[in-house]
C-alpha cells in the first residue's frame, strides 16, 4: 500500500516538473549589436520633422559604396 | 478652426489626424495626393489638396516639409495665401548626409535658423516654431510617465503664439515660450540632441520636460 502510494506520488511530481518544464519561459535572445550603419539608419523610425533624409543619404552613401565595391572587382 | 498643413509625410498625417480629433477642420496640402490613400481611407474626414488648396483652406497652417525645401514648399502655396497667417513651423535644418557619432548634421550655420531664413523672405506670415523636436509618435495626445512633455515655441507674433499654445495644450503639451523668433536658433538644435538618445538605444519615444 505504502508503495504504491509513493509510486503515485512520484509520478505525481514527475508530471508537475514536466508541466513546469514547458511553461518556463524561452531565454531573452540577446539582442546583436547593431552596426554604425544599421543604428544610423534608425533614425528613419524616429519620425522627427524632416530625419527622412538621413536615411536618404545613408542609403545613398550605401548604394554608391556598394557600386564602388562591385566596380573594384573588375 | 480650419488647418491647412503643408506636407504630406508622417509628421504631417500625423497631425492632421489629431487636429480633426480636437474637431478642426484639416486639410493636408501635397504634391503627391495619390500617397495619402490609406490615409484618407483611414481619415475619410480629412481633406486633401495641393500646397496652395491647403494655404488658401487653413486659417492656421503648419509647416511639416523637409527644411531644406521649405522655402519652395511655401512659395509653392502661394505668399497671397499666408499671409498675415499664423504659421507652425515644424520644420527643422537637417543636412542630407550622415550622422557623425550620432551626432546630425545641420545645413544651417550656428548663428542662424531655418525659421529666421523663412521669416526673413515671408515677412507677413506669423510663424512660430512648434512641434520640431519632437517625434510624430509623441505629438498627440504624449503618455510619459514624467508627465506632459514641454513644447518650446518661438515667434515674434503674440497672437500667433497665442494660438499655437492653444493647439499645443490640446494636443497634451505644457508649453514654454522661449521669446521672439530669434529663439527658433536654440530650439532646431533640440532636434539633434533629440536624436542622440534615439541612436543609442535605438528607442524613438522619448520627448523634453523644462522642470520649474
Amino acid at each position: 500500500m505504502v508503495g504504491r502510494r509513493l509510486w503515485v506520488f512520484l509520478v505525481c511530481v514527475g508530471v508537475l516538473t514536466a508541466l513546469g518544464a514547458c511553461a518556463k519561459k524561452s531565454e531573452p535572445v540577446a539582442k546583436k549589436p547593431m552596426t554604425e550603419a544599421q543604428r544610423d539608419s534608425a533614425i528613419g523610425e524616429s519620425n522627427l520633422p524632416g530625419a527622412g533624409v538621413v536615411k536618404k543619404a545613408l542609403e545613398q552613401s550605401d548604394s554608391a559604396k556598394a557600386r564602388a565595391e562591385r566596380e573594384n572587382q573588375y | 478652426m480650419k488647418v491647412g498643413i503643408l506636407g504630406s509625410g508622417d509628421v504631417g498625417q500625423t497631425l492632421a489626424a489629431g487636429f480633426f480629433k480636437y474637431n478642426h477642420d484639416a486639410m493636408i496640402g501635397t504634391r503627391t495626393p495619390a500617397k495619402l490613400a490609406d490615409f484618407t481611407q483611414a481619415h475619410p474626414g480629412v481633406k486633401v489638396g495641393s500646397f496652395a488648396d491647403a494655404a488658401k483652406f487653413g486659417d492656421v497652417l503648419v509647416l511639416a516639409v523637409k527644411g531644406d525645401v521649405a522655402a519652395d514648399v511655401l512659395t509653392m502655396a502661394g505668399p497671397a495665401n499666408l499671409s498675415g497667417k499664423t504659421v507652425l513651423d515644424a520644420t527643422n535644418p537637417i543636412a542630407r548626409k550622415p550622422p557623425t557619432d550620432n551626432v546630425i548634421h545641420a545645413f544651417t550655420g550656428a548663428d542662424e535658423s531655418l525659421m529666421m531664413r523663412l521669416q526673413r523672405q515671408f515677412t507677413d506670415v506669423h510663424f512660430v516654431k512648434a512641434f520640431s523636436c519632437v517625434g510624430s509618435a509623441s505629438m498627440v495626445d504624449p503618455k510619459f510617465k514624467g508627465g506632459k512633455p514641454s513644447m518650446f515655441i518661438a515667434g515674434n507674433n503674440a497672437g500667433a503664439k497665442k494660438l499655437a499654445t492653444t493647439i499645443c495644450e490640446q494636443f497634451g503639451f505644457e508649453v514654454e515660450d522661449m521669446g521672439t523668433a530669434e529663439a527658433a536658433r536654440v530650439i532646431e538644435p533640440l532636434a539633434i540632441l533629440w536624436c542622440i538618445p534615439g541612436f543609442r538605444s535605438d528607442e524613438w519615444t522619448h520627448a523634453f520636460k523644462l522642470l520649474h
